[in-house]
C-alpha cells in the first residue's frame, strides 16, 4: 500500500520543484500542446492556415467511410504480424551472446552489435533504396549472379501468377504492387535490432546461474533451457519490445515515404495510416481530416497496449 | 481673484475640451484603424479594435462599432455558427434601429449575404428575398446595386440543371432598368453574358452583354482578356467576321503576353486578315 | 568535502566564464548599427548552382549605387522553407525580402508581407536610360505582372526575376556514339522513336543497361504529361464552351464527370499510348525513384538524357563529365502518322514569373528593401542575375545569355491539353497509383484504363466537392472586405485605389459565385452523379 506524503512536508524543499520546471515546459509546449492542437483541429475543416471551420464529427465520419484508411489498417496489420517475427532473431542471437562462456568473446560480440546504431537511420535507408534499385540495385544483382531468378520465374509461372518475375526484365521491387509489401518485411534483413538484442541481454542476464544448473542437472536440451527457463523469464522484455514494435509500425511512416513516396507506391500497396495522415496533410491539404486520422491510430494504439499489457501474462 | 480663478476655469474648460476632442479624435482613429486591418482581411485585430471600449463613447460611434463587429464575426477564425449567428443578430438589430442610414443599408445586405453563402445550410430564396427588399427601398445604394447582379447569377446559375432557364432570364432582364451604376452595370453584363454562353440562352444577347461590358470597361485584367476572345469567338460563330476580326485584333493588341496569343493570330489568318496584329 | 566545493566552484566559474564569453562576442559582433551600414536580407531555396552567386553579384551591383546598402542572401533548403518561414514571420524576425512560393496562403501573404499595387503604375526607377525609362513596372514583365497578383487579395505582392521552359537534357558524347556523329538532336517524336530504337540495340550489342531517359516521381511526370497533353489539345479546345480558348481544369473535371470525355476517348488513348511507350523507355520503376536518383543515372553516364527545367542547366552542366546538350521536349508533329490526328502543335511557354520576392511587414527598411527589389527586377539587375544563373529573365529587353539560349521560351505555342495535371489531388491518388499498369508490356493502355476507371469519378467528385468548399471560403471571406472598402468609400476616402479595389472585389465576388454555383449544379446533376 502506497504511503501518501503530506503536502507540508512535499513543499518542504519547494524550491527544487524549480529545477523541474523548465523541463515541463518543454514537455508542455513540444509535446502535449501539438497533441491537444491535433485534438482540437480533428473538429474543423482546416486547410493548414488560419482559416478554418468548425465541422463536429464529419472528419470522424469521413474516415469511418474512408476505404483507404481501412485497407492502410490490413497493411500495417501484416507489418506489424511480420515485425513480430522479425523480433526472433534478435532473441536468438541474445541467447547465443548470454550463453557465450567467455566474458571476452561476449563483450565484443556485444560491440559487434552496437556498432550498427552508429550508422544514422538515414544512411541505412538510402542504402536499402539503392539494394532495391531494378536497374542497379545489389538485389537483382545477386539474384543474376546467383541464379536465382529463373526459380522466381519459375514460381510466378507456375504459382503466384504475379507477372513481375520475366526474363530480361529487371524485377521492380518498389513499383509493382505485389513486390512492395515483401520488399518492406524484407527490408534490414537479417533483423537484427541492437536495442532488441541489449533489452532481451538485459533480462537473460538477470536469470539466476542456479536455475540453469538445476536444469543442467535435470538433463534439460538447450532448446528446452531456451523454451522452459529463458523464454518465460524475459517476457516482460519482450512484452515491452511488443509494444514499441505496435506503436511504431502504427505511428511510422518514414520508410514508406522514402521508398514510395505519399500515394503509397505503385496499386497504393505500401500505403500505412501514418503515411495516408501525411498524404492528407501534405498532399491534399486536408490538415483537419489528417488530424482526426491521428486521434484515430491513437485511440488504436492504446487499445493495443492495454490489450497487450492484460492479456500477455509475465510470471515471475 | 476673481481673474484667477476665470483663468483657472477658463484652462480647465479649454483642457477639457481638448481631451474631448482628443480623445474624440483617438476614437474616430481607432475605428479608422480598424477598417484598415479590415481592408487588409486582418480580421482579428480588427474585431478587437472594434469591440474595445474607447470606440463607443456616443451612440454614433457604437453603431459603428457594432457594424465593424458584425462584418468581422463573418470571418472570424475559426468560422463557427455560433459567430455567423451572432452577426445576423448584430446585424438585425442595427436594421431595426435605422434601415435608412448607411449601416442599415449595409445591415440588410449582409443579412442576405449570410442567408446566401454564411449559413452552413445556405437559403437562397430567402437571400433574394432581402436582396429584393433592399433594391425596392434603395435602389441606387451601391449594396442595391451589387444585390442585383447576385440576383441574376442566383437565379442563372444557382437552379437545377432542369431549371428554365430562358424564363430565368427574361426575369433577370426586368432588373436591367435599376441598374443606374456604370460599373455595376459592367458586372451584369459580363456574368450574364457569360451564363448566356453556358446555357445556350442565345449566341447574339450573350455578345451584346460582353460588348456592352467591354465598353464600359471590366476591372480585371483576366476577366478583361477573357471576354474579349468570348466576344470574337461568338461573332465568329453567328458569322459577323468584321466584329470577330475587331476583337481578336483588340485583344492581340492589350495582351501581348497572354498565352492565347498565337491561338488568336492563327484564326486571323484564317480569316485572311493581313493587319500588324497578324504579322507580328 | 574540500575538494567537492573546489570541483563545484571550478564548473560553476567555467559556466560563468563561457557565459560572459558569449555576451563579450553578442555585444562584439559587427552590426549594422556600428559601421552605418543598413542590411537587406533576403531569404530563397535556390539551392541550385550558381545562385547564391548571382544573387550575390546582385547585391553588389545595387552596393556600388547605394553604398549604405548591404545586401545579406539566407539560403533554407526546399523542404523546411515553409516551417522556417512561418517561424520567422510569427517572431517578426523575418527577413525584408522572402521568396514567395513555398508556405505562404493568401492569410499570410495579408497578413505578414506589403502590398505593392501603389508602386507598379509606375515606372520602375531602375529602368532610367532604358527602353522601359516610362514604362510602368507592371509592364516590364513579361507576364504583364500577372503571376504577381493576388486575385483574392486584390494586391500586387510581389516582382518575379526569372521564366523557366522545361527541355530533354541529353549526353553529347554518348548521343553521337549512338546516332552517328554530327547526328542533330531529336527534333519530333518519329526522331525519338528512332533514338529508343538504337539505345535497345545497343544494349543487346553491347550488354548494358543504358536508359535512354532518366526518369524519377520528380522528371516522369515532368515529360509524360506532355504527352498526354499533346494529344487531348484538340479536344481541349472542342470542351472550351465558355468560348476564351482558356478551359480550367475544373471545367474538364466536370466535363469529365457529365460523360463528355472519357479516358476512353480515342484522343485520351492516343496520349496513354504514347505515355506507354515514352515510360517504357525510362528508368524502369521510375515512379519510386526520386530527382537526386535520375539526375545520378544520367550524370553516371547510365542514362542519355532526363528531361528537367532550366533551373537545371547550370548544376548539370557543371557536374557532368561530358558536354550536355539541350533540345526541347519531341512531341508528336500534327504531320505524325499516328500520332497527329489530334495534336495542334507545340505548347506555349510564355509562362509566369518564378523567383518572386515579397516584402515584409516588420522590414526594418523597407524603403530600401523596395528599392532593391526593384532593381532586381530592373533591366540592369535581372541581366546581372541570369548572367551568373543562366535563367530565364522574366524582364522585357533582357538578353538570354549564350549558354541557355536553346531554352527561351516558345512564344508561338497553343494551349496545352488535358493532362493528370488538371486533376485534384484525389483522382492523382487513383492516377499514381496505377501507373505501373501503363508501364506493363500486357495490354497497358486498356489494363490502366479499365484499373482507374471504377475510382476516377468518385476521387474527382471528392476534389470538386472540396474546391467548391474553398471557393465558398474565399467568397465568404470577400464579404468583409468588400463592407471596409465601401465604409471608406461612402465615409471620404475617395482614392483610386479604395475605388479600384472594390471594383475588382465586387466583379472577382460575380465571377467566383456564378461559377461555383454552375460547378455545383452541374455536379449535383444526375449524369455527373453516375458511378
Amino acid at each position: 500500500m502506497p504511503s501518501t506524503i503530506p503536502i507540508k512536508k512535499a513543499l518542504y524543499e519547494w524550491r527544487l520543484y524549480l529545477f523541474i520546471l523548465p523541463s515541463l515546459l518543454m514537455v508542455g509546449v513540444f509535446i502535449y500542446l501539438p497533441t491537444f492542437s491535433a485534438v482540437y483541429h480533428s473538429f474543423f475543416n482546416w486547410r493548414g492556415g488560419d482559416a478554418k471551420e468548425y465541422i463536429g464529427l464529419e472528419n470522424f465520419v469521413h474516415l469511418w467511410n474512408d476505404d483507404i484508411l481501412w485497407q492502410s489498417l490490413l497493411t500495417v496489420t501484416v507489418l506489424i504480424l511480420a515485425n513480430i517475427v522479425k523480433m526472433l532473431p534478435s532473441i536468438a542471437l541474445a541467447v547465443v551472446i548470454h550463453r557465450l562462456t567467455s566474458d571476452r568473446w561476449q563483450y565484443w560480440y556485444r560491440v559487434l552489435v552496437v556498432v550498427p546504431m552508429i550508422v544514422p537511420e538515414l544512411v541505412r535507408l538510402f542504402i536499402w533504396k539503392f539494394f532495391y534499385d531494378p536497374n542497379f540495385g545489389v538485389l537483382n544483382r545477386l539474384l543474376d549472379l546467383f541464379e536465382f531468378k529463373p526459380l522466381l520465374i519459375w514460381l510466378d509461372n507456375h504459382f503466384l501468377h504475379w507477372e513481375v518475375f520475366r526474363e530480361g526484365i529487371p524485377i521492380p521491387w518498389l513499383s509493382d504492387p505485389h513486390l512492395i509489401v515483401p520488399s518492406i518485411i524484407f527490408w534490414g534483413f537479417p533483423w537484427i535490432g541492437a536495442v532488441g538484442v541489449l533489452i532481451f541481454l538485459a533480462g537473460l542476464e538477470s536469470i539466476n546461474k542456479e536455475i540453469y544448473e538445476t536444469a543442467e542437472l535435470d538433463g534439460a536440451t538447450g532448446v528446452q533451457k531456451f523454451l522452459y527457463i529463458e523464454l518465460p523469464l524475459i517476457l516482460t522484455q519482450i512484452r515491452l519490445m511488443i509494444i514499441l514494435l505496435v506503436i511504431g509500425t502504427i505511428q511510422g511512416f518514414g520508410l514508406q515515404l522514402l521508398l514510395l513516396g505519399q500515394d503509397g507506391g505503385a496499386g497504393g500497396a505500401g500505403m500505412v495510416p501514418g503515411l495516408w495522415m501525411y498524404n492528407r496533410a501534405f498532399g491534399a491539404g486536408q490538415f483537419g481530416y489528417a488530424c482526426s486520422i491521428g486521434l484515430f491510430l491513437f485511440v488504436i494504439i492504446l487499445t493495443l497496449t492495454w490489450v497487450n499489457n492484460k492479456y500477455i501474462r509475465v510470471q515471475k | 481673484m476673481m481673474p484667477s480663478l476665470r483663468h483657472h476655469f477658463c484652462t480647465a474648460v479649454t483642457g477639457f475640451c481638448a481631451v474631448a476632442v482628443m480623445t474624440s479624435v483617438a476614437n474616430a482613429n481607432t475605428l479608422a484603424n480598424a477598417w484598415d486591418e479590415t481592408t487588409l482581411l486582418r480580421v482579428e485585430e480588427a474585431n478587437e479594435l472594434f469591440a474595445n471600449p474607447k470606440t463607443r463613447p456616443n451612440p454614433a460611434t457604437a453603431r459603428e462599432a457594432d457594424y465593424g463587429t458584425a462584418v468581422t464575426l463573418l470571418n472570424i477564425q475559426p468560422r463557427t455558427p455560433g459567430n455567423i449567428e451572432h452577426s445576423a443578430q448584430i446585424f438585425s438589430r442595427l436594421l431595426a434601429q435605422n434601415p435608412d442610414d448607411e449601416i442599415g443599408i449595409g445591415s440588410l445586405y449582409f443579412l442576405a449575404r449570410i442567408e446566401q453563402v454564411h449559413r452552413s445550410t445556405p437559403a437562397p430564396q430567402k437571400a433574394v428575398a432581402l436582396y429584393q427588399r433592399l433594391i425596392a427601398a434603395h435602389p441606387a445604394h451601391p449594396f442595391a446595386q451589387i444585390a442585383i447582379t447576385k440576383i441574376a447569377l442566383l437565379k442563372l446559375c444557382d437552379a437545377p440543371d432542369n431549371a428554365d432557364k430562358a424564363a430565368a432570364l427574361a426575369e433577370v432582364e426586368t432588373l436591367i432598368p435599376l441598374l443606374t451604376d456604370p460599373g455595376a452595370r459592367s458586372n451584369f453584363d459580363y456574368i450574364v453574358g457569360t451564363a448566356c454562353i453556358r446555357h445556350q440562352l442565345g449566341d447574339e444577347k450573350a455578345m451584346n452583354y460582353l460588348i456592352e461590358a467591354v465598353k464600359i470597361g471590366i476591372p480585371i485584367q483576366i476577366s478583361s482578356s477573357n471576354a474579349i476572345v468570348r466576344i470574337a469567338n461568338l461573332a465568329l460563330r453567328l458569322n459577323r467576321k468584321d466584329i470577330a476580326i475587331s476583337y481578336y485584333e483588340r485583344f492581340i493588341r492589350d495582351f501581348p503576353r497572354d498565352r492565347r496569343t498565337y491561338t488568336v493570330r492563327l484564326r486571323l489568318r484564317e480569316l485572311n486578315v493581313q493587319s500588324p496584329e497578324v504579322a507580328r | 568535502m574540500k575538494r567537492e566545493k573546489i570541483l563545484h566552484s571550478v564548473g560553476f566559474g567555467l559556466v560563468g566564464l563561457f557565459y560572459l564569453v558569449a555576451v563579450f562576442f553578442v555585444f562584439h559582433k559587427p552590426s549594422e548599427q556600428n559601421n552605418k551600414q543598413i542590411v537587406i536580407r533576403i531569404a530563397h531555396w535556390q539551392l541550385e548552382d550558381g545562385l547564391r552567386q548571382a544573387f550575390d553579384d546582385v547585391g553588389r551591383e545595387f552596393t556600388k549605387l547605394h553604398p549604405n546598402v548591404r545586401i545579406e542572401q539566407l539560403v533554407i533548403p526546399e523542404r523546411i522553407f515553409p516551417n522556417w518561414l512561418i517561424t520567422q514571420l510569427i517572431g517578426e524576425t523575418a527577413p525584408d525580402l522572402i521568396e514567395i512560393g513555398l508556405g505562404i496562403d493568401d492569410d499570410r501573404l495579408a497578413r505578414f508581407f506589403v502590398p505593392l499595387t501603389s508602386l507598379v503604375d509606375e515606372p520602375n526607377p531602375y529602368n532610367k536610360g532604358t527602353p522601359l525609362e516610362s514604362v510602368p513596372w507592371r509592364n516590364t514583365f513579361l507576364d504583364g505582372m500577372y503571376s504577381a497578383y493576388n486575385p483574392t487579395l486584390l494586391d500586387y505582392y510581389s516582382a518575379g526575376m526569372t521564366q523557366h521552359t522545361i527541355r530533354l537534357y541529353y549526353n553529347s558524347l554518348l548521343y553521337e556514339t549512338l546516332m552517328g556523329t554530327g547526328a542533330p538532336p531529336p527534333r519530333d517524336f518519329v526522331a525519338l522513336q528512332n533514338v529508343f530504337t538504337k539505345v535497345a540495340e545497343y544494349n543487346r550489342i553491347h550488354h548494358t543497361q543504358l536508359v535512354t531517359i532518366a526518369g524519377s516521381n520528380y522528371n516522369g511526370p515532368i515529360i509524360m504529361d506532355q504527352y498526354l497533353s499533346s494529344q487531348s489539345q484538340k479536344l481541349q479546345l472542342r470542351l472550351n464552351t465558355l468560348l476564351d480558348f482558356s478551359p480550367t481544369k475544373y471545367g474538364t473535371q466536370i466535363d469529365f464527370l457529365l460523360g463528355r470525355w472519357s479516358f476512353e476517348s480515342p484522343e485520351l488513348q492516343s496520349g496513354l499510348t504514347l505515355q506507354h511507350i515514352v515510360g517504357s523507355n525510362l528508368t524502369k520503376g521510375f515512379q519510386s525513384l526520386r530527382r537526386e536518383d535520375a539526375t545520378f543515372y544520367f550524370l553516371q553516364g547510365h542514362a542519355l538524357m532526363i528531361a528537367s527545367g532550366s533551373w537545371d542547366v547550370r548544376t548539370l552542366r557543371s557536374m557532368a563529365s561530358f558536354p550536355i546538350e539541350v533540345s526541347p521536349v519531341p512531341l508528336p508533329s500534327p504531320q505524325n502518322p499516328t500520332f497527329g490526328a489530334y495534336t495542334l502543335g507545340p505548347f506555349s511557354e510564355t509562362d509566369e514569373s518564378t523567383t518572386k520576392f515579397g516584402l515584409t511587414r516588420h522590414s526594418k527598411h523597407p524603403k530600401e528593401a523596395i528599392e532593391f527589389l526593384q532593381f532586381m527586377t530592373s533591366q540592369r539587375g535581372c541581366q546581372t542575375f541570369v548572367n551568373t544563373s543562366y535563367w530565364l529573365p522574366s524582364v522585357l529587353g533582357v538578353k538570354i545569355p549564350e549558354p541557355i539560349t536553346e531554352f527561351a521560351p516558345i512564344v508561338d505555342g497553343y494551349t496545352q491539353g488535358i493532362a493528370f495535371h488538371n486533376f485534384g489531388s484525389d483522382a492523382m491518388l487513383v492516377f499514381t497509383q496505377n501507373l505501373y499498369k501503363l508501364y506493363n508490356d500486357h495490354d497497358p493502355v486498356t489494363s490502366f484504363t479499365q484499373a482507374i476507371e471504377p475510382h476516377l469519378k468518385a476521387a474527382v467528385r471528392r476534389d470538386l466537392r472540396q474546391e467548391i468548399d474553398t471557393r465558398f471560403r474565399n467568397i465568404t471571406r470577400d464579404d468583409t472586405t468588400l463592407a471596409a472598402l465601401l465604409w471608406k468609400l461612402s465615409h471620404g476616402d475617395n482614392s483610386e485605389e479604395i475605388r479600384s479595389k472594390a471594383a475588382a472585389l465586387i466583379l472577382n465576388q460575380h465571377t467566383m459565385e456564378s461559377d461555383t454555383y454552375c460547378l455545383k449544379t452541374d455536379l449535383d446533376s444526375p449524369a455527373a452523379r453516375q458511378p
